[in-house]
C-alpha cells in the first residue's frame, strides 16, 4: 500500500516540480537571474486565490474565476517585477539575487501579516480540489485531483514547449539564452523577451499552485522550500538542460516520498524534508554541472 | 648595433626609471636590491604607511573620527541616561546585530564571497553557547567563545563545497545549509540530538550576573562589540583586508598575481563565521533560548539588509544599519502603541502581527536598493561634512 | 644558458575554431622573443594556455624542464611564470600602491620583500614604471597608458622568470611606449625571459632579437625580425588586414 502511495505522490510531486524547476531555469538561462522569490510566486498564488475564493475573506468569488485571475496576477505581478526591481539591476546577477531575496521576504512577511491580521493564529490553508472523489483503477484508488494534476502539468509542460520551440516570441526566448548580444544584433528586443520569459515562469509558478495546494497545504514560509526544491532539481538536472530538468524533478520528488515511506533511521527521524538540500550538496560536491549541465566556469 | 646606442642615449637622459628587479634564484636574497633601497631609502620614505599611532591620531581629529566618536558616546550614554529595560533591550539587540552584519560585509562586502546563509553561523553560535551552558555546565564567558570556535568550524564545513564556485551558486549553497539546519533544528523527532520545537532554554539575565541585572549586560555586550567591530575594522585595513578587496575586485587577476586566492577565501569565511557566532551566542544570552527559528531565511536576511542601508563593504555601513533597525523599531513600537492608546484602528494597531515590522522593513531594502546606490550612511556623512565645513567657514 | 620554456604540439580549439594549431617553440633562458600576427591569430589563447588560464587540448609544456600542462595558474605563477592582459584588470577599489603590494603577497613576492619590507618593494616597483607620484589614486580614474604601466608593474610583483606581455603597448602614447620599452631593455639586459606579443611596430621590430609569427593558430615564422618580416607567407597574413 505504502508503495502504490508512494508511486502516486512521487509522480504528482514530480510534475510540479517540473512547471517550477522549468520556470526557474527559464529565467535563469534567458537572463542570467536568479530569481530567489520563485518560491513565494508559487505561495502567493496559492494565498491570493485562497482569499478570492474562500467565504472568510468576505470577497468570495467562484473558485474557478478565482484561478484565472489569480494566475493572471502572477503572471502581471512577474512583469512589474521584472521593469520594478530586475531591470534597473541589470547585468548584476548578485544584487539581482538580493533583490529577489528581499521581494521573497517581503512576500512573505507580507502574507503572513495579512493572515494575521485575519485570523490570530498562522495556519496552513488548502485550496479545494477541482474535482472531489476519487476512482479505483485495477484496485489502486486515485483521487481526482491527482489525474487533475498529472493531465494540467502534462498539458502545460506540452504548451510551453511548443510555446518555446514554435512561436516567434519562444524563439527569440531561445536565441537570448544562447547569446544575447548576438540576438540583440539580430533586432531581438531582448527586454521584451526578458519580461516575457519571467511572465512566463511567474505562470508555471501559479498552475503549479493551483494545481498542488489542493494536494498539499501551504504557509507563507512554504515558499522557501518550493524555492529550494526548484534549485535542487535544476541543479541535479543541469544548469541549461530541460530534459534533465523534468528527470531532476521525478528523481528529487521520489527521493523526497521514498525517505518519507521507507527511511527510519533508528533514530527514528523522517528526513524527508531536507532531502533535496542534502541532494544539493552532494551533487555541488561530487558533480557540479549537475546530470546533464554544462560545466560551470568556477 | 642600433639597439645598444639607443639605449644608452636613453639612459642618460631619464635615469628617474632605473630597473629594481635583477634576476635572482628564489632563495638567495636580494642584496643587491638592499643596496639600492639603502641608496635611495630618502626618497621613500614619504611613501611608508603611516603609523598605527599616526593613523590613529588623524583619524581622530578628521570629521569622520569625530561623528564615530560621538556616535560611540552617544550609544554608551543614552541607554543609561534613559535607564529603561526597553531601551537597554533594543540598544543590546542593536550591538548584537552589529556584530553579526559587520560579519556579513566581511565575508560578502569586503571579500565578495556573497552568503545568504549568514545565520547557519549565527545560529551554531548560539546554539553551541546554550549547550555548553546548560548541558555543561560551563560559564557563559568560555561558551560564547566556544560558540564563535564551533561557528568557525561549520563555516570551514559550508565553504569548503560552496567556494568551488562563485557568485550564485556560491550564495546558493550557503543558503542550503542555513535551511538545512532550520530544517533539522526544527524536527520534533530528532529533538533529543537537535532540541527540536522548544531548543534549549537559557535563563538570560542569571548568566551574566555579576548583580543579575541588564545593565551589566549592557555594559559587556558594549564593551565586545566595540573590540569585535575593532578587530574587524582592523582587518579590514590591513594586509589581509587588502588581498580580501583583492580578490573581490577581480580574483582571477589576483591570482594571476600569485596569490593563493581559495585560501584566503577560507580565511574570510573562518573569520566570518567566528564573528557571527559571538553574536549568535549573544543573542540567545539575550533572549533567553535557542531555537530554530535563529537558522531562518529573514535571520540570514538581516545582516544583508542592514549592510545594504548602511552601506556595503565599510564595516561602519553595518553597525549604522543594525542601529537603524533597531531604533526604528522601537520608534515603530512605539508609534503602534501611542496609536493604540489614541484608539485609532483598534482592530488594526491592536492585532498587529510581528511580521508586520519585518515587511515594513523588507520594503526599505527593497526601496533603498532600487533607488540608492552605496546605502544611506555614506551619503549621510557626506552631506553632514558639508553641512558642519558650511557652519564653520569653510 | 639553457631553454626556459618549451612549447610542444600545443593544439587549442573552441568548438569549431582551432585557435592554436600544433604550435612547437623554445625559449632560451633570458632571451627577449616577439610574439606578432593578426588580430584572432591565437596569440593571447597562446599565452592564457602558457600561463594556465586555458587547457590545451593536446601537447604539453615544460618549463624548467618540468611537464607544467596540468598545472594550475598559481602553481604557475609560484614557478615563475607571470603574466599581463591584453585588456587591463587593474584591482579597482584599491590604490595603485595596494594593486602592486598584492601581488608582493604572493609567495615570490614576499620571498622578494623579505629584506626591505613590502611596502618598500612595492614603492620600488611602482617608481620603476614612473607611477609613484599616483601611489595612493586608484585605478578608476587614471587614463589608459597608465593602467598599462601599472599591469605591467604588476606582472613584476611576483619576481617571474618568465615575463609574458600582452600588448604591452596598445594605447601607448609615443612616449609612455619609450617607458615600457627602455623598461623591457633594462630587464632583458638583467636576464629575465621576456616573451611580448604585439602588433607589427617599428619599436617591437627594432626591440627584439627573434620573432614568431602566428597565423590562424600555426606559427608560420620563427626567426630575427628582419627575416621574419620580408617572408612572403607573412606579407600575405596581414595583407588586407590594416596592419601599420
Amino acid at each position: 500500500m505504502a508503495f502504490v502511495e508512494f508511486l502516486i505522490y512521487g509522480t504528482v510531486l514530480g510534475f510540479i516540480l517540473s512547471l517550477l524547476s522549468m520556470g526557474y531555469s527559464l529565467v535563469y538561462g534567458v537572463g542570467g537571474i536568479t530569481n530567489l522569490a520563485h518560491g513565494a510566486f508559487y505561495m502567493l498564488t496559492g494565498y491570493v486565490v485562497f482569499w478570492l475564493s474562500n467565504p472568510d475573506y468576505d470577497i468570495n468569488l467562484p473558485y474557478n474565476i478565482s484561478i484565472i485571475i489569480g494566475l493572471l496576477f502572477i503572471t502581471f505581478f512577474g512583469a512589474f517585477i521584472y521593469y520594478a526591481l530586475i531591470k534597473p539591476a541589470e547585468h548584476n546577477e548578485i544584487l539581482i539575487m538580493i533583490i529577489t531575496f528581499a521581494l521573497a521576504v517581503f512576500l512573505e512577511q507580507f502574507v503572513s501579516t495579512i493572515e494575521g491580521l485575519q485570523e490570530n493564529m498562522m495556519r496552513a490553508i488548502y485550496l479545494d480540489p477541482w474535482l472531489s472523489g476519487s476512482v479505483e483503477i485495477l484496485g489502486i484508488t486515485f483521487s481526482y485531483q491527482n489525474i487533475v494534476v498529472v493531465t494540467g502539468a502534462f498539458l502545460v509542460i506540452v504548451l510551453t514547449f511548443l510555446f518555446i520551440s514554435k512561436t516567434k516570441t519562444g524563439k527569440s526566448i531561445r536565441a537570448v539564452s544562447q547569446d544575447r548580444e548576438a540576438a540583440e544584433l539580430m533586432g531581438i528586443n531582448v527586454d521584451r523577451t526578458l519580461v516575457v520569459t519571467l511572465m512566463i515562469s511567474a505562470l508555471l509558478a501559479g498552475v503549479a499552485a493551483v494545481l498542488y495546494v489542493p494536494e498539499v497545504d501551504i504557509l507563507p514560509i512554504s515558499g522557501w522550500d518550493f524555492l529550494l526544491m526548484s534549485m535542487s532539481v535544476v541543479i541535479l538536472g543541469g544548469l541549461g538542460s530541460v530534459t534533465g530538468s523534468i528527470l531532476g524533478a521525478f528523481i528529487i520528488s521520489f527521493a523526497r516520498f521514498f525517505t518519507f515511506y521507507y527511511i527510519d533511521t533508528p533514530l527514528g527521524v523522517a528526513f524527508y524534508g531536507v532531502v533535496h538540500l542534502i541532494v544539493i550538496i552532494i551533487v555541488l560536491l561530487i558533480r557540479p554541472q549537475g546530470l546533464f549541465g554544462k560545466k560551470q566556469r568556477t | 648595433m642600433n639597439e645598444k646606442k639607443e639605449s644608452n642615449r636613453q639612459d642618460q637622459q631619464d635615469d628617474k626609471v632605473q630597473i629594481v628587479l635583477t634576476r635572482r634564484p628564489i632563495d638567495e636574497p636580494f642584496k643587491i636590491f638592499s643596496k639600492h633601497m639603502k641608496k635611495r631609502a630618502k626618497t621613500f620614505i614619504e611613501y611608508q604607511v603611516p603609523s598605527a599611532q599616526d593613523n590613529l591620531k588623524s583619524w581622530i581629529t578628521s570629521f569622520r573620527g569625530g561623528i564615530g566618536l560621538m556616535g560611540l558616546i552617544l550609544v554608551t550614554f543614552i541607554p543609561l541616561m534613559l535607564n529603561d529595560t526597553v531601551y537597554y533591550h533594543t540598544f543590546i539587540m542593536a550591538m548584537i546585530y552589529s556584530i553579526y552584519a559587520a560579519s556579513w560585509d566581511l565575508l560578502s562586502g569586503v571579500s565578495g564571497q556573497v552568503s545568504f546563509g549568514q545565520a547557519a553561523y549565527f545560529g551554531i553560535g548560539g546554539y553551541s553557547c546554550a549547550y555548553f551552558i546548560i548541558y555543561l555546565g560551563f560559564d557563559w564567558f568560555p561558551s560564547i567563545f566556544i560558540g564563535g570556535i564551533l561557528a568557525i568550524l561549520f563555516g570551514l564545513l559550508v565553504a569548503v563545497p560552496c567556494l568551488r564556485f562563485t557568485g550564485p551558486y556560491l550564495a546558493l549553497g550557503t543558503l542550503a545549509f542555513s535551511l538545512l539546519l532550520f530544517n533539522l533544528f526544527h524536527m520534533a523527532s530528532l529533538s533529543h540530538i537537535f532540541f527540536g520545537e522548544q531548543g534549549i532554554p537559557v535563563p538570560t539575565l542569571s548568566i551574566f550576573s555579576f548583580k543579575g541585572n541588564i545593565i551589566t549586560e549592557f555594559l559587556i555586550v558594549l564593551i565586545i562589540m566595540i573590540i569585535c567591530i575593532v578587530v574587524m575594522l582592523a582587518i579590514f585595513n590591513s594586509r589581509l583586508g587588502t588581498i580580501f578587496k583583492a580578490i573581490r575586485d577581480d580574483e582571477t587577476s589576483t591570482e594571476a598575481a600569485g596569490i593563493n586566492t581559495m585560501r584566503y577565501k577560507l580565511y574570510a569565511f573562518m573569520i566570518s563565521a567566528f564573528f557571527a557566532g559571538i553574536a549568535g551566542s549573544f543573542y540567545v544570552l539575550h533572549i533567553g533560548k535557542a531555537d530554530y527559528n535563529i537558522y531562518s531565511s529573514l535571520m540570514s536576511f538581516y545582516p544583508i539588509i542592514f549592510t545594504l542601508v548602511g552601506g556595503i563593504a565599510l564595516i561602519s555601513g553595518s553597525v549604522f544599519g543594525a542601529y537603524f533597525y533597531a531604533l526604528t523599531n522601537l520608534f515603530l513600537d512605539e508609534l503602534f502603541d501611542f496609536f493604540t492608546q489614541m484608539g485609532f484602528f483598534p482592530e488594526f494597531f491592536n492585532n498587529l502581527p510581528t511580521a508586520f515590522i519585518s515587511l515594513i522593513f523588507s520594503i526599505i531594502l527593497l526601496i533603498l536598493i532600487r533607488f540608492t546606490e552605496r546605502g544611506i550612511m555614506e551619503p549621510t556623512i557626506k552631506h553632514s561634512k558639508t553641512l558642519w565645513d558650511l557652519i564653520i567657514g569653510k | 644558458m639553457g631553454v626556459i620554456l618549451q612549447v610542444k604540439n600545443l593544439t587549442k580549439r573552441f568548438g569549431g575554431l582551432t585557435a592554436v594549431n600544433d604550435v612547437s617553440f623554445e625559449v632560451e633562458r633570458g632571451s627577449l622573443v616577439g610574439l606578432i600576427g593578426p588580430n584572432g591569430a591565437g596569440k593571447t589563447t597562446l599565452f592564457n594556455l602558457i600561463s594556465g588560464f586555458e587547457n590545451p587540448n593536446s601537447g604539453s609544456i615544460w618549463f624548467e624542464g618540468m611537464n607544467i600542462t596540468k598545472f594550475n595558474t598559481s602553481k604557475r605563477v609560484k614557478m615563475g611564470i607571470s603574466r599581463t592582459f591584453q585588456i587591463v584588470r587593474p584591482l579597482k577599489t584599491l590604490s595603485l600602491l595596494d594593486n602592486i603590494i598584492v601581488g608582493c603577497m604572493s609567495p615570490r613576492g614576499k620571498k622578494m620583500s623579505e629584506d626591505i619590507g613590502i611596502n618598500q618593494l612595492a614603492s620600488t616597483i611602482l617608481a620603476s614604471v614612473g607611477l609613484i607620484d599616483k601611489a595612493r589614486i586608484p585605478p578608476i580614474i587614471l587614463p589608459h597608458g597608465d593602467l598599462k604601466r601599472l599591469e605591467f608593474a604588476r606582472a613584476l610583483a611576483s619576481n617571474p622568470e618568465l615575463l609574458l606581455l600582452d600588448e604591452p603597448f596598445s594605447g601607448l602614447s609615443h612616449e609612455e611606449q619609450m617607458v615600457i620599452v627602455k623598461l623591457i631593455k633594462e630587464l632583458h639586459k638583467e636576464g629575465h625571459t621576456i616573451i611580448l606579443v604585439g602588433h607589427v611596430l617599428r619599436e617591437l621590430m627594432a626591440l627584439v632579437p627573434r620573432t614568431l609569427v602566428l597565423h590562424q593558430g600555426k606559427l608560420i615564422a620563427d626567426g630575427a625580425p628582419d627575416e621574419v618580416v620580408n617572408k612572403k607567407i607573412v606579407y600575405e597574413a596581414y595583407l588586407g588586414r590594416g596592419e601599420s
